[in-house]
């Protein structure tokens, strides 16, 4: 006999916007890699994922539509792992498809988990990747294995943490001037182009902590003044807004692998200011001391919550839902230039690192995307677009070259691409 | 490990030239990411031809209908074949994926086609008293079977079962109303969908209610 009830869960209040939002353009799939020194072995990493898999027994789930909103729902559909051969960050959810929501390719010495935005956030995929990693090096070294000081408990795991720290709000209208964008070619078949660096993190804070910022506020800035400088001169009314994701765990806690971020702007005015270095982190700065506080940033995901919650969009059929929510993500949109979004620190237990070379975080995008995030010394700064054109990236990684002599870079573009 | 002196960076790479300057690399190269291939869907062409094919045959009937007026107005028959074709084709592609939903959209729009086609053809009311019903029985019988030969996780498939049980009610109204010339076939599509809509609550009540909880959360 079958089982008689089947779990499933509502979908958070950030993973509501994705799939209807998501195209085969924007998939909202983001990649996280890991570098091993050796070639991976596909039966290890198989067995490893089995046991990771029942970890994390909200990856299992798949996304259904429901009258009135997308679920997710446990399926007993079994993770394999597959040699990378998909497009970088390419859609994992088909309309109305039971599928997996994550996958795992390996390719020479590098393992990519690839997960569609619904399920996790960057946290609960860096968790769910440091397992798969600690569990296949334990196994392929014969090292014991360690906890990696995360909450393993299911149901804190499955915590909707956007409910728990919401209080009532009103829906608020926020007006915001439509951003910059970037124009050009775009690459074929709407791929996503990776162009990353790997370089010294200890010179890049070094950098940052000369000017008393933080380094995220640093990158933040290197990347305005990269897309800034050859701005068309008519272009230049539009101020050059910079998404950044802030991870709430930081500020509420909370022990979910679900999402649980809110995105900052940071918008700077080529037009009104001189655009250096210096006043482009004197912007970000005050942004940051401004935005990066618990009151607003509750407030901030409150008035999303209140616009979930309202009475006449709770039931709208799905259908409807879909044609309002996709405007109103494409007015969002609209509203920044690229994105931010630091990962952080890795951290693996001693014993392992020797054979870890480096983790790297990508995302898809229809705009120009950075991911950060560091391992030992190695920060490894990933820059995602679809455009054929690298300039900014250029402009980008000619300035870090700066810091660090030894700036390595990395790219899935072939020579017909760009 | 390759060198690109213009923008004086290492680049691990394949490449002839540098990703960022396309200025020419120097050094040994390195795999890091593997070659996709297209991803261009070979089925398109067939679906290209498909398409042309179709709407030509429209057009040019819509052409020889005006040139031949003594031989009566048909064309639109063939502009509304075309269309039904159409619809019916993208929905089953669309639903490929879910056999069991597949089958409830295609017993949906061949109800609503047969009732259209039998109202433009002088309503011999054939719709109702045949394809209605006989579909809505297929359409049940197909979804029990596939359900248990394919091991379909009951979620899956009891919905679908459900929503058309309830559609296969339907013609409970046409024989009371007296539209419905030929009862047999509409009373057993009534009599199975009842008897379907009592067996699965039977069996899987339960799961029933969970199901419609979660599709209808709101």
């Amino acid at each position: 006999m079958n089982q008689i009830r089947t779990k499933w869960n509502k979908l958070d209040n950030a993973a509501k916007l994705f799939p209807t939002a998501s195209t085969r353009a924007e998939t909202h799939v983001f990649r996280f890699s890991c570098e091993l020194t050796e070639p991976i072995e596909p039966e290890r990493l198989q067995a490893a994922l089995d046991e990771t898999a029942r970890c994390f027994p909200t990856f299992g789930y798949v996304l259904r539509r429901g009258v009135f909103w997308y679920y997710l729902e446990e399926s007993r559909l079994h993770p394999e792992v597959m040699p990378e051969q998909r497009p970088l960050c390419a859609r994992l959810y088909r309309p109305r498809a039971k599928t997996l929501l994550y996958a795992v390719s390996y390719y020479g010495c590098t393992i990519n988990l690839e997960v569609y935005h619904v399920l996790t956030d960057g946290t609960g995929a860096m968790h769910f990747l440091r397992t798969l990693v600690m569990k296949y090096l334990a196994r392929a070294y014969d090292i014991p294995e360690e906890n990696l000081g995360y909450e393993t408990a299911h149901t804190s795991m499955a915590d909707d943490s956007f409910r728990r720290y919401s209080h009532r709000a009103p829906i608020k209208r926020t007006e915001r001037p439509n951003a910059y964008q970037l124009r050009g070619a775009k690459l074929s078949e709407s791929r996503t182009g990776l162009i990353r660096g790997t370089m010294s993190s200890r010179a890049l804070l070094d950098a940052a902590h000369e000017k008393k910022v933080t380094l995220t506020a640093y990158l933040s800035a290197c990347i305005i003044a990269a897309i800034g400088e050859d701005m068309p001169l008519r272009a230049r009314k539009k101020p050059v807004v910079l998404d950044i994701p802030v991870n709430l765990r930081n500020y509420f806690a909370s022990d979910s692998v679900r999402n649980f971020f809110t995105p900052i702007y940071v918008s700077y005015d080529f037009s009104r200011r001189d655009g250096t270095l210096d006043d482009i982190l004197a912007v970000v700065t005050e942004t940051f001391a401004r935005e990066l506080d618990r009151d607003k940033l509750a407030e901030h995901f409150c008035a999303f919550l209140a616009l979930e919650e309202n009475p006449i969009a709770r039931i709208t059929p799905l259908h409807l839902k879909d044609i309002v929510m996709r405007t109103v993500y494409h007015n969002t949109i609209k509203g920044y230039s690229a994105t931010l979004s630091n990962i952080g620190i890795v951290r693996m237990p001693a014993a392992f690192a020797p054979y870890i070379r480096s983790f790297h975080v990508c995302n898809a995008t229809n705009k120009l995307q950075a991911c950060v995030c560091s391992f030992g010394d190695r920060l490894s700064i990933s820059v995602t677009s679809c455009f054929t054109d690298t300039a900014v990236q250029r402009r980008l990684f000619r300035r870090l070259r700066e810091l660090d002599s030894d700036l390595v870079i990395e790219t899935n573009l072939l020579d017909d691409d760009a | 490990m390759k060198y690109c002196e213009n923008c004086r960076v290492s680049v691990r790479t394949g490449r002839e030239t540098c990703p960022l300057c396309q200025a020419p690399l120097k050094g040994e190269s390195e795999h890091l990411f593997p070659e996709i291939k297209s991803v261009y869907n070979q089925f398109i062409l067939f679906f290209k031809i498909l398409l042309t094919a179709t709407i030509s045959g429209a057009i040019a009937s819509v052409a020889i209908n005006l040139m031949l007026p003594e031989s009566g107005l048909w064309c639109h028959y063939v502009v509304l074949g075309v269309i039904c074709f159409w619809i019916l084709l993208i929905t089953a592609i669309r639903r490929r994926t879910s056999i069991p939903r597949g089958i409830v959209n295609q017993v949906f729009w061949i109800c609503v086609f047969s009732g259209i086609w039998d109202a433009l053809t002088a309503w011999h009311s054939w719709s109702i008293d045949f394809v209605i019903p006989c579909t809505c029985m297929i359409a049940i019988l197909a979804l029990g079977v596939l359900g248990k030969v394919l091991h379909l996780p009951p979620s899956d498939y009891l919905g679908c079962i459900l929503a058309d049980a309830v559609f296969g009610i339907v013609p409970l109204i046409f024989y009371l109303t007296g539209v419905s010339q030929f009862v047999y076939l509409s009373l057993s599509c009534v009599a199975v969908s009842i008897i379907a809509l009592v067996t699965i609550f039977t069996f899987h009540g339960k799961q029933i209610r969970s199901d419609l909880a979660r599709r209808f959360h709101v």
